[in-house]
């Protein structure tokens, strides 16, 4: 076997830069924000595979960190299915533990069309998870989301409005309404940029409001792409940055 | 009176669209030349200088052998392009084409996907799945185009009296042929134009940018 030469290794890193500049706007189903769902969804069949990282840092000395997995795939050009795998790790104290939180199946359906030139300026999303919760064995979650954005040339702003509902045992749940709502402006070459403010309010059952308002970065990039946030906490928490990234085939 | 009214609609409908004063034929040839051994591929003729509204009728390009049919098709800017799937399998159409981006998705035979072409320009569709699969479509200003026949023959009715530029574009040729024009009240005016083809299909790029994959380096 011959090992690659100076030359050959430089002309790798050189196409694969110029296959990254080359690379055109992905159709996925992203966001431009962290906390907060977009109203774009796979093309029908598209599948993809979303990430997410989120940490809760400080909040009533308690910090978390989940790592959301999910196959997502394009059921019709206006609904996708996702399936999610959620992994968290919480502290209290001084003592952590790492534990398979949820699993289930979301919906997302987008009530506009697929293509932006006819669903015009303003589109609408919809979702709704059932996630069942690993160690309380009856224990289970429902998500819900109704999300608005608005797109004119390089400007998207979007609200959206979030709530859960678990049950973990018979005298043990919670409800939280979860509201966001954010800008983004495109800058150069798909890179997104923008500012979200993003709150979980407690409406049933023993649980931490706080609200975070941060900047927000996006980026998209063939069939790749990214979106975080690092939100300063108003109230109730620290911070709360996050990060979502997939890659669509 | 009714009755009078009646024949008359009726001699309208049956007629079609009336000649009228203002307006002229076209009529002309495309001398094609071409590299030996190429299959004949479809030459639009249009003008340019007006505008018209679209016709509701949409156009199909089909998707049949991996191919699409036909793989050369004139819109006027508004009218919608529709994509039926005859092949036993999915396909995958879409456009990278800046000026009109979309991506339809896979969808199986028996079923369709269409879209609207707004503004006027030049629109390349591929097949996200088939290499091999490349369409073009003409979005043009008004309604006065025509496909040439095998004998690269052409008639355009209706044309608006004026001086207009009239074209002849192939997917083959480097660029359009063009050609001033003036069109008079209720005259055919004759117009003759020469293209030639060599430039064969470019390799492009999937719907992510990437160099599509070879299906024997992976099986």
């Amino acid at each position: 076997m011959t090992r690659p030469t100076r030359r050959s290794r430089l002309l790798t890193v050189a196409s694969a830069l110029a296959a990254l500049l080359c690379a055109r706007e992905a159709q996925g189903g992203r966001t431009h924000y962290g906390w907060l769902y977009g109203t774009e969804v796979n093309p029908e069949r598209g599948v993809e595979i979303e990430s997410w990282i989120l940490q809760e840092n400080g909040k009533d000395g308690e910090d978390e960190t989940l790592a959301w997995w999910a196959p997502v795939v394009g059921l019709t050009e206006h609904l996708e299915l996702a399936i999610p795998l959620e992994a968290a790790y919480s502290a209290e104290g001084g003592e952590g533990s790492t534990n398979f939180e949820r699993f289930g199946g979301e919906l997302r359906y987008r009530f506009n069309s697929p293509d932006p030139l006819v669903a015009g300026p303003i589109t609408v999303l919809a979702r709704g998870a059932v996630k069942r919760l690993v160690q309380a064995r009856s224990g289970m979650r429902g998500e819900a989301d109704l999300v608005v954005a608005f797109e004119q040339g390089r400007f998207h702003a979007e609200v959206d409005l979030g709530s859960i509902a678990e049950r973990v045992s018979e005298d043990d749940s919670e409800v939280e309404l979860r509201p966001g709502g954010g800008f983004s402006i495109e800058t150069v070459s798909l890179l997104r940029v923008g500012a979200e403010a993003y709150a979980e309010l407690g409406v049933h059952g023993e649980t931490k409001d706080w609200l975070a308002i941060g900047p927000t970065v996006s980026l998209t990039r063939g069939r790749f792409w990214a979106s975080g946030t690092v939100p300063i906490g108003v109230f109730g928490i620290d911070t709360a940055p996050r990060i979502n990234f997939a890659i669509a085939f | 009176m009714v009755r009078a009214v009646l024949i008359a609609v009726l001699a309208l409908a049956t007629t079609g669209r009336a000649a009228r004063a203002d307006e002229g034929t076209v009529r002309g040839t495309v001398a094609v030349t071409r590299p030996a051994g190429l299959e004949p591929e479809p030459i639009v003729v249009y003008i340019v200088g007006f505008t018209e509204p679209p016709p509701r009728r949409t156009v199909l390009i089909k998707q049949r052998n991996k191919r699409f049919i036909p793989p050369l098709v004139a819109v006027t800017a508004g009218q919608a392009v529709g994509f039926p799937n005859g092949d036993p399998f999915l396909h995958n159409v879409f456009s990278p084409t800046p000026l009109r981006r979309f991506d339809l998705g896979s969808f199986p035979e028996g079923e369709s996907r269409e879209r609207p072409f707004p503004s006027p320009g030049v629109v390349d569709v591929f097949c996200n799945i088939h290499p091999e699969m490349s369409a073009t479509i003409l979005i043009l200003p008004n309604r006065r185009f025509a496909v040439a026949d095998r004998g690269g023959r052409f008639e355009i009715t209706g044309v608006p009296v004026g001086s207009w530029t009239i074209f002849a574009y192939s997917r083959r040729a480097r660029k359009p042929v063009e050609a001033p024009l003036v069109v008079k009240p209720g005259e055919v005016t004759e117009v003759a134009l020469a293209l030639e083809e060599r430039k064969v299909e470019k390799p492009h790029r999937n719907k992510f940018g990437e160099t599509y994959r070879d299906p024997e380096k992976y099986r």
